[in-house]
């Protein structure tokens, strides 16, 4: 078959190929107005909560070694530790914020955009090590390993380059669906925030 | 390679880079809040960001949902657009990777074919059917994603290599390369509609 034949057959296909409908555009357009003005009423993400998150955290570990230290025992309630409870609030925010970021991993990026997603991997990086260290996160097998896994993920999106290859973020997806991270992390999270 | 002149490309395609300098004085409006800038950009690029979504994936409620998806993303992430390439190469890009990213959770989740590399080549046999608008449809669906992306984008709806290239982040060469490999592909999946050559 020569060129010829073949975008005979092209032309002739093309037309019953998903061949698209007349938009309705101005409900669309509605539709994106409403999403709009929600989006302005909700209160924009900020960049240093990731910061805050490990600060709280990190603060509450410090608290919980200092009181265990200075304290005759440590206090132990029918939920754990003094500190599990705040251990255990950051790190249900912290999955939550993984999950967004995670799921929001586009394929390609924009410069400004990979800074943006590399940036927030590495401040929820950070978080997800200073977990790792905490006593609630050592105790608790399903966390940790959630964690380490969450920490291999992020390490990899934290580093990503402007200008690599498509290839390269599909790899990150594919570690992530292979450990079937995101179901998991909102697994562990709707635990967490059950306070199981 | 044969550069199609199809008759079922959008005759009124709206180039990605809009004629003068009023597509970036929208932007600037938009960024100062302007509802109808807004409103502006979005008629000026749906039309033609619809139908190539719709090709793509074939499904008009998600076509809808993604056409919305990409002009909420543009629109509130301004910030990030930089102006080096047109808005509407940009917007594009919003549109196709988030159009991609709904195909291939698709595919999962039906459990549909996997994706190939461009390189691998897929099945041997067309479909035991001899409608061919049924087959040139499979044919195409067969195509790698990177093939089919540039053959839908080039040859059903009238993008330069040029576009598509700042639009999927590829260069020139390698979309030519992807619907020279597509072609080739069609055309050994519809070898049996080919009408016999007449010589001499």
């Amino acid at each position: 078959m020569d060129d010829r034949q073949l975008d005979a057959l092209i032309s002739t296909g093309a037309g019953g190929y998903h061949t698209p409908p007349v938009p309705d555009l101005e409900r669309s357009w509605t539709q994106i107005q409403r999403r709009r003005t929600t989006e302005r009423a909700r209160p924009a993400r900020r960049w240093w909560r990731p910061l805050a998150l490990a600060a709280s955290l990190a603060l509450a570990f410090s608290l919980g070694r200092w009181s265990s230290s200075s304290a005759p025992a440590p206090a132990v309630t029918a939920q754990g530790t003094s500190t599990e409870q705040p251990v255990t609030t950051v790190a249900a925010m912290l999955l939550g914020e993984s999950v967004v970021l995670l799921s929001s991993l586009p394929q390609e990026m924009s410069e400004a955009q990979d800074q943006r997603f590399a940036r927030e991997a590495g401040d929820l990086l950070l978080t997800t090590r200073v977990l790792l260290d905490a006593p609630a996160a050592q105790q608790n097998a399903a966390l940790k390993a959630l964690l380490e896994d969450l920490e291999l993920v992020l390490a990899q999106v934290a580093r990503i380059q402007h200008g690599e290859s498509r290839a390269e973020r599909e790899l990150i997806r594919d570690a992530m669906q292979q450990q079937d991270l995101v179901p998991r992390i909102r697994s562990v999270a709707a635990h967490l925030a059950a306070g199981d | 390679m044969s550069n199609l002149a199809n008759p079922m490309m959008h005759a009124a395609a709206v180039p990605l880079q809009a004629p003068g300098p009023s597509e970036s004085a929208l932007v600037d409006r938009v960024r100062r809040g302007d509802r109808e800038a807004e409103y502006a950009l979005y008629h000026l690029h749906a039309p033609r960001i619809h139908r190539l979504v719709f090709r793509l994936c074939g499904d008009a409620a998600l076509t809808d949902d993604l056409l919305q998806d990409a002009f909420v993303r543009a629109f509130s992430r301004l910030d990030l657009f930089r102006g080096d390439a047109a808005f509407g190469t940009w917007l594009h890009r919003i549109a196709i990777n988030l159009t991609l990213n709904a195909r291939r959770s698709t595919q999962r989740r039906d459990r549909w074919i996997g994706e190939m590399p461009d390189d691998i080549a897929a099945p041997a046999e067309p479909a035991l059917d001899h409608d061919f608008q049924r087959s040139f449809n499979e044919a195409v669906d067969t195509l790698s994603p990177g093939q089919r992306e540039v053959f839908v984008m080039h040859t059903l709806e009238g993008y330069t290599h040029v576009e598509i290239g700042e639009i999927l982040g590829i260069s020139e060469g390698t979309s030519k390369g992807r619907l020279f490999h597509a072609r080739a592909r069609l055309r050994q999946l519809l070898a049996r509609f080919a009408p016999e050559q007449t010589h001499g």
